[in-house]
């Protein structure tokens, strides 16, 4: 276990659903999307922005998410993202999928992992 | 305001300038508030700047992929429009040339089909009173282009057979009359004959 790097690689597609379910509750701008998959993964989740950007632009052409320009917290101009209904549709529809994924590996690892 | 313009259904140069410098705005914005934030935990403001900046990365490449994602559909579409009105020009192209291979081979069908009907008449000819008789056998000059009228009996005045009795004979039936005729007279024989009739 000590080998094993700290920061998790992410799945094809798991980049998405983080940040829809980052921008469930309220409109970001990116960098505080980065922040709060960081804070809220206890630093294991760490998104690069080079796979950021290009993931809120690709969304955004989805009709997931809309952006518009405004002031963070400190005052900078900065382009916030949120959440379309579509966008909520497909979170629902992910996290249903990832879920299923997720127990389905859990069970056959589950064995091996007890004996771990 | 809303970057998402449904107007840049084909984006035209300014639309994507105006798409790079948005873009670019957005990441230059990511990068301060990365600066302020590092500056909040104790960083002086230049260690904070190339922090900011090694952290980011790839400044230029990652514009370029956001650029690539937001022109991505309306590219397609510019590419699918261009392919589609390229193979309707190629398709009306060839129409074209088809129609007039077609108008060609028409034409030069009726030109047969009327040449034909002169050489190879659907009813025989038969030979009558005033129609020109014309000997055509070019192995004999003595025949070749004579030139006798059917009289008013029927009989045509022939070089040296004299004359002969065609009228009601198919132009067939006077040629092989005539061909017996010339036999003992011309060896070798080659005789054809033109029956023309007179203009009404």
């Amino acid at each position: 276990m000590a080998n094993e790097p700290e920061r998790i690689e992410l799945p094809r597609g798991a980049l998405e659903m983080l940040v829809l379910r980052t921008l469930s509750r309220r409109s970001k701008h990116g960098y505080a999307i980065l922040q709060s998959i960081r804070e809220r993964s206890d630093e294991a989740l760490s998104v690069e922005e080079g796979s950021l950007y290009p993931a809120l632009h690709r969304m955004e052409r989805n009709g997931w998410i809309v952006s518009e320009w405004g002031l963070s917290d400190t005052g900078r101009r900065a382009k916030f993202y949120a959440l379309t209904d579509d966008g909520r549709t497909r979170l629902a529809y992910a996290r249903k999928s990832w879920l299923r994924m997720t127990r389905a590996v859990g069970a056959v690892l589950g064995g091996k992992a007890a004996e771990a | 305001m809303t970057t998402d313009d449904a107007s840049t259904l084909y984006p035209t140069e300014t639309d994507a300038r105006a798409v790079d410098a948005d873009i670019r705005a957005e990441l230059e914005s990511h990068l301060a508030l990365c600066e302020d934030h590092l500056i909040a935990e104790g960083c002086s403001p230049r260690h904070a700047r190339e922090l900011a900046r090694l952290r980011f990365g790839d400044f230029e490449r990652t514009a370029r992929a956001c650029r690539r994602q937001k022109l991505k559909g309306p590219l397609m579409l510019q590419r699918l429009h261009l392919a589609t009105t390229a193979l309707l020009a190629a398709v009306v192209v060839w129409f074209g040339y088809r129609a007039q291979e077609n108008a060609r081979v028409v034409a030069a069908l009726q030109s047969s089909e009327t040449s034909s009907r002169e050489a190879l008449p659907l009813e025989p000819v038969v030979v009558e009173r005033d129609d020109t008789i014309v000997l055509l056998d070019d192995y004999n000059h003595e025949l070749q282009a004579e030139m006798s009228y059917v009289e008013s009996d029927g009989t045509v005045l022939l070089p040296v057979i004299g004359r002969v009795f065609l009228a009601g004979m198919t132009r067939e039936e006077a040629e092989g009359l005539l061909r017996d005729a010339y036999a003992p007279h011309f060896v070798p024989l080659n005789l054809h004959i033109r029956v023309s009739k007179p203009q009404r």
